[in-house]
């Protein structure tokens, strides 16, 4: 338990700035997803083409739309120790997590 | 004791050179003044040593050690840039804990713009208000340096007033590096003072060596 304890106090770092990227960031790169789950239930598993297209798009979308229009909050990050690649992989990587957990409990409901 | 050494930065624009063989060493206990005219590279130096920003060449050392980005050195330095960097829907409850300020409660809290306005979004409140929000919670984060890009823009005289303690009691254990238009706060706060002049910085002792750099008329 302590050990676990310690473990979110050193994450702690990481956790705040994914909090925060997903409300500034990756919340609307779920709108992608949603698209996707769209073009899955209509299409089931011929659609992972397009899907995997649709998410790329929205990647290259929500990381140019941030370093546009959100860059000076990239000093808060930088104030907490990250850098800007650091940053790009946190939205990734988030999303890419929701994105497989949303997929993998579709494909349960979905295909039969 | 944390050393920041910053040698031999290069910096240009689309063919001129903006920063040229920069030197500038800083130690706890320094408050430094750059000053120089707009667009002379104050900025551009800062987040340079921030690691921000990559000029065409540059020597950041940390206790002795290169780096490129120094700002990915755990509670190395904060960086306060001129246009803020705090989302606006923060609040000043929400730093405290993002930036484990709890200790430092007891000084911030007196001041009755932070006291008063501590659960206010960030966007709601005044240009001032949220400056010193900003400045004040990096200036009491743990890190060994703090950059500050012109921290007495948008301050009134009176806040100015109320934030030179704080930048003066924090500079006994950290090295402070500051740029700003006001000569004569900037003056009356450091305790080193550069001028970047053709892309060089110079130290200077007097004022009248500003007006020597074409920073100021005294006439």
């Amino acid at each position: 338990m302590a050990y676990l304890l310690l473990l979110i106090y050193r994450m702690k770092r990481w956790l705040i700035s994914i909090k925060y990227l997903f409300r500034d960031c990756i919340v609307y790169n779920l709108l992608f997803t949603f698209f996707g789950i769209y073009l899955f239930v209509g299409h089931a598993t011929n659609s992972y083409v397009y899907i995997f297209w649709i998410k790329i798009m929205g990647y290259l979308f929500t990381l140019i739309t941030y370093y546009w229009y959100r860059k000076k909050h990239l000093y808060f990050y930088h104030n907490l120790g990250f850098n800007k690649r650091t940053v790009a992989t946190m939205i990734i990587g988030v999303d890419l997590v929701l994105t497989s957990i949303i997929f993998t409990v579709l494909n349960v409901i979905v295909l039969p | 004791m944390n050393s920041l050494v910053v040698d031999s930065v290069e910096l240009s624009y689309g063919g001129r050179s903006i920063l040229s063989n920069i030197h500038l060493k800083c130690e706890p206990g320094d408050i430094v003044g750059i000053l120089g005219r707009n667009g002379c590279g104050k900025s551009s130096l800062l987040k340079i040593m921030f690691g921000s920003l990559k000029g065409t060449h540059q020597s950041v050392r940390y206790n002795g050690n290169y780096t490129d980005q120094l700002f990915k050195i755990k509670n190395a330095v904060r960086f306060i840039p001129q246009d803020g960097l705090f989302m606006d829907y923060l609040t000043f409850a929400d730093l405290i804990r993002i930036f484990e300020l709890e200790k430092n409660l007891n000084r911030l809290m007196v001041l009755e713009e932070l006291r008063s306005n501590q659960y206010s979004k960030i966007g709601s409140l005044s240009g001032g208000i949220r400056k010193m929000v900003e400045l004040l919670t990096l200036l009491y984060a743990d890190a060994s340096y703090v950059l500050m890009d012109e921290p007495f823009s948008y301050l009134s005289p009176v806040l100015v007033e109320k934030l030179i303690p704080h930048i003066q009691y924090q500079s006994k254990k950290k090295g402070i590096i500051l740029t700003d238009h006001q000569y004569q706060t900037v003056w009356s706060v450091t305790n080193k003072r550069c001028v970047l002049y053709a892309g060089n910085l110079k130290e200077v002792k007097e004022t009248s060596e500003l007006e020597q750099y074409g920073y100021i008329s005294l006439k």
